[in-house]
């Protein structure tokens, strides 16, 4: 990564860290050329843990969702690794609740006992996605509503 | 007996003045204003003192019980606030950056309007205006709990509605992530989905077991179990009572996703899952719909089918003016609040009319609707929203939907209530302030065509004094006039005879009784000799041009999409077709051209007014009314 990229970076997690518009976190974008994540790892603000849940249809969206709740659970940073254009409407529902209320509303979740959930994203945490631009690109307005802060390098 | 009157001086003793406060005999304009203020007056300023939005409480019967009640009063409009079980899930910091500004008003009176009259509303305007912050702000205000599903091109009937599921979680997976991935699935299965699709549902109980067996997941001794989707979870949730359910970014949903939200439109408030066995969903009392959605105009959005759109109170906002920009920057830079206008509350202190139990004053409404209903299709016709790119309709549902307004929200002026109903449901459809002002424009003048304010305020002051507006008219029935009839005839479909009979000149004319109504008189220039005693189907319009021409009726065959069918019908019973000449004239290249205003208005003057100046005044009128192109406005058939 160029140090301008460094700079970029650095300044992206401060924001991402920082800025609570209407008290709520913002949920962060990179978009960068190989849309992984190890790039980025050792710029992450050294006090926070962080967990790195991969997205694709490989994965069942409730998977992701449990990823995301027990990272919430243990005040870790959560990483979403978007790895192709696969946003099924139930994790794109509460992707989109996270962005703008900072939390998670689940039934079903945990269990088949159609109780509702709903997850607050704690203090610690906060939320970001990584891609590459053509899988931003595919997936069109809707996703790119989610973001606060957008990260290109 | 002496009487402690304000300042504290008697009846008979003469006000001393004192040292600070000379006595001055002479009453000041401010004086004058609060001697005859109101208790109408002093509320409003109490109201406005409070500003757009507060708490009150009520006490209100319960049975036997007497129970307080909290209300939250936003932009004029009354919300129970919910105590009991789930609640909102906001908090109030999270509003911290929510300035209330003119755009949040009008935000937040669309939503609160919906609410209270519970009709599912869509609106529809830019992303950054505030669309969805507003109503979780009113959900805060109201504590009331907001499901909300947000809509993606990958959004999925099964979340709205519900699945079948295998109740284990593995085989969940494994069956739910097999019929992901269509292209992988055998001929079978993919034509249990197609057919579940055009049903407008999703998978029955025996068809996801079909699927999985014939995809080879063995779920033999696995029990199926039915989840259910965000909507009937909305319908049932808080106990049974319902909750608010917001469509988030509507339009970015596939048109195949969309046409699945009907089924809660078809039957509102019921909800048949025929997936599950036909099992009926009520919705508690307290559910509500709201959608939202970016205008068309959007990478990636296509404009909803008008059949569509009508399900909702379709509501086209404006983007934010650079003076709310700038007010909500100044908001959330150093909390400087927008000073909301005087607009903003209203006063509801009156008991309401009840317009089934007072039939006077509902009719005045109802003419005054349906000749604006007719004029504002007409408008769309002539192309009034042609620029927009959602197209929509104006349907005998907006007047259902009015009727409710002028029930649920009535003011104590009827007629600002029917003003803000039209408002609500005709104008604020349009997305251009020329097109709002046009419609606007034809409204005020079916009001003043009709005189609606004047009857309205006559009807609602003998019901105010006690005395049915019925006696008034059959006080006026008593000395009956030409000219009193003219005066107060209401436009409506009549079958008519006519009769000959001297005009209010006493010129030559003809007459007709509506039954159970009043005399139409019908000029002599605007129509030519009808049969006597034949019935004639007319439909009355409106009256002459005040001021122009006395005594001309605008008659006109009732519905447009009737008119060719009954010209057939006429003719073939031997009626032959009677009109005015025209009021246009052949200019030198032989077409027919409409006189000019000077033109007509010179002849009147000069009493050289040709036969045709009735029909012109007429023709004027229905342009006020419709717009060009002036509809079909035809007239008088008689027996050939």
């Amino acid at each position: 990564m160029s140090e301008e990229d460094q700079v970029k970076t650095i300044t992206f997690f401060q924001a991402l860290n920082t800025v609570t518009p209407n008290n709520t976190f913002d949920m962060g974008l990179v978009v960068s050329q190989s849309g992984k994540v190890n790039d980025l790892i050792g710029l992450i603000p050294t006090q926070a843990s962080y967990e790195i849940v991969a997205v694709s249809s490989k994965e069942h969206p409730d998977d992701i969702l449990k990823k995301i709740v027990e990272a919430f659970q243990n005040k870790k940073w959560v990483i979403l690794e978007l790895e192709e254009a696969y946003m099924p409407g139930r994790l794109y529902n509460q992707l989109r609740l996270l962005s703008l209320e900072n939390k998670l509303e689940v039934v079903n979740l945990m269990s088949s006992n159609e109780q509702e959930t709903v997850i607050q994203q704690p203090e610690e945490s906060r939320v970001f996605v990584v891609t590459n631009k053509e899988v931003s690109e595919k997936l069109g307005v809707s996703f790119m509503s989610l973001f606060g802060s957008v990260l290109n390098i | 007996m002496k009487f402690n009157v304000g300042g504290g001086f008697f009846p008979g003793e003469k006000p001393k003045p004192t040292e600070k406060e000379p006595f001055n005999p002479v009453l000041k304009p401010e004086d004058v204003k609060r001697l005859f203020r109101t208790e109408q007056d002093e509320k409003r300023e109490e109201l406005k003192e409070k500003g757009p939005i507060f708490y009150t409480t009520k006490t209100e019967k319960v049975g036997e019980e007497e129970i307080e009640k909290e209300y939250v009063s936003v932009v004029g409009i009354e919300l129970p606030v919910n105590k009991e079980g789930v609640g909102s899930l906001f908090r109030g910091e999270e509003f911290k950056d929510f300035s209330l500004d003119k755009k949040s008003l009008e935000l937040l009176k669309i939503y609160a309007q919906a609410i209270k009259l519970n009709q599912p509303v869509l609106v529809e305007g830019e992303t950054d205006i505030g669309k969805t912050k507003t109503l979780e702000y009113l959900s805060f205000l109201t504590n009331t709990r907001l499901k909300r599903i947000s809509f993606s091109g990958q959004t999925d009937v099964t979340e709205f509605i519900g699945k079948y599921v295998p109740n284990i979680e593995s085989a969940q997976r494994l069956f739910e992530k097999t019929l992901e991935n269509r292209s992988r699935l055998n001929e079978r299965s993919l034509e249990i989905i197609a057919k579940a699709e055009q049903e407008q549902r999703g998978l029955t109980e025996s068809e996801s077991k079909e699927i999985a067996q014939v995809e080879g997941i063995h779920l033999e001794n696995v029990n199926w179990v039915w989840q259910d989707g965000m909507i009937p979870q909305a319908m049932e949730g808080n106990n049974g009572k319902g909750v608010w359910l917001y469509f988030d970014e509507l339009g970015a949903a596939e048109p195949s996703v969309l046409v699945k939200t009907n089924r809660i439109f078809e039957r509102y408030g019921r909800l048949e899952l025929s997936e599950n066995g036909g099992r009926l969903v009520e919705a508690g009392p307290e559910f509500r719909i709201v959608a939202s959605t970016n205008p068309p105009e959007y990478a990636g959005r296509e404009p909803f089918a008008p059949d569509y759109v009508r399900r909702f109170v379709y509501q086209k906002v404006g983007p934010l003016d650079a003076d709310t920009l700038k007010e909500r920057t100044a908001y959330i830079f150093r909390q400087k609040s927008a000073e909301p206008s005087p607009e903003s509350y209203h006063v509801s202190t009156e008991t309401p009319i009840n317009l089934t139990e007072n039939p006077e004053v509902s009719e005045i409404l109802e003419n005054a609707l349906v000749e604006f209903h007719t004029a504002a299709l007409k408008q769309l016709e002539a192309g009034l929203a042609k620029d927009q790119n959602q197209q929509f309709r104006y349907e005998f549902s907006d007047i259902i939907r009015v009727r409710d307004y002028l029930i649920k929200l009535q003011e104590p002026d009827l007629l600002k209530t029917l003003k803000d109903a039209v408002e609500f449901y005709y104008v604020n459809k349009l997305g251009t302030d020329d097109a709002r002002e046009k419609l606007r424009e034809v409204f005020e003048t079916t009001l003043r065509l009709h005189r609606t304010e004047e009857k309205l305020k006559k009807a609602v002051r003998s019901i105010k004094q006690g005395q049915p507006a019925l006696a008034e008219k059959k006080e006026e029935a008593k000395a009956p006039s030409l000219e009193d009839d003219f005066e107060h005839l209401s436009p409506g479909h009549y079958n008519v005879t006519f009769n000959e009979a001297p005009d209010s000149m006493g010129r030559p004319g003809f007459i007709c009784k509506v039954p159970n109504r009043k005399t139409i008189i019908l000029d002599r220039n605007s129509i030519i000799k009808p049969e006597r005693g034949k019935e004639y189907h007319v439909r009355v319009v409106k009256e002459t041009h005040p001021g122009l021409h006395m005594g001309v009726y605008f008659v006109e065959i009732i519905e447009e999409s009737k008119k060719q069918k009954l010209i057939e019908e006429l003719k073939t019973q031997g009626y032959e077709f009677m009109t005015n000449s025209d009021a246009y004239k052949l200019d030198q290249a032989g077409n027919r051209v409409l006189r000019s205003d000077e033109e007509v208005i010179k002849e009147i003057k000069s009493g050289m007014a040709p036969n045709d100046t009735g029909e012109y005044v007429v023709k004027r009128i229905a342009s006020d009314l419709y717009g060009n192109p002036i509809p079909a406005m035809i007239s008088v058939w008689r027996k050939g």
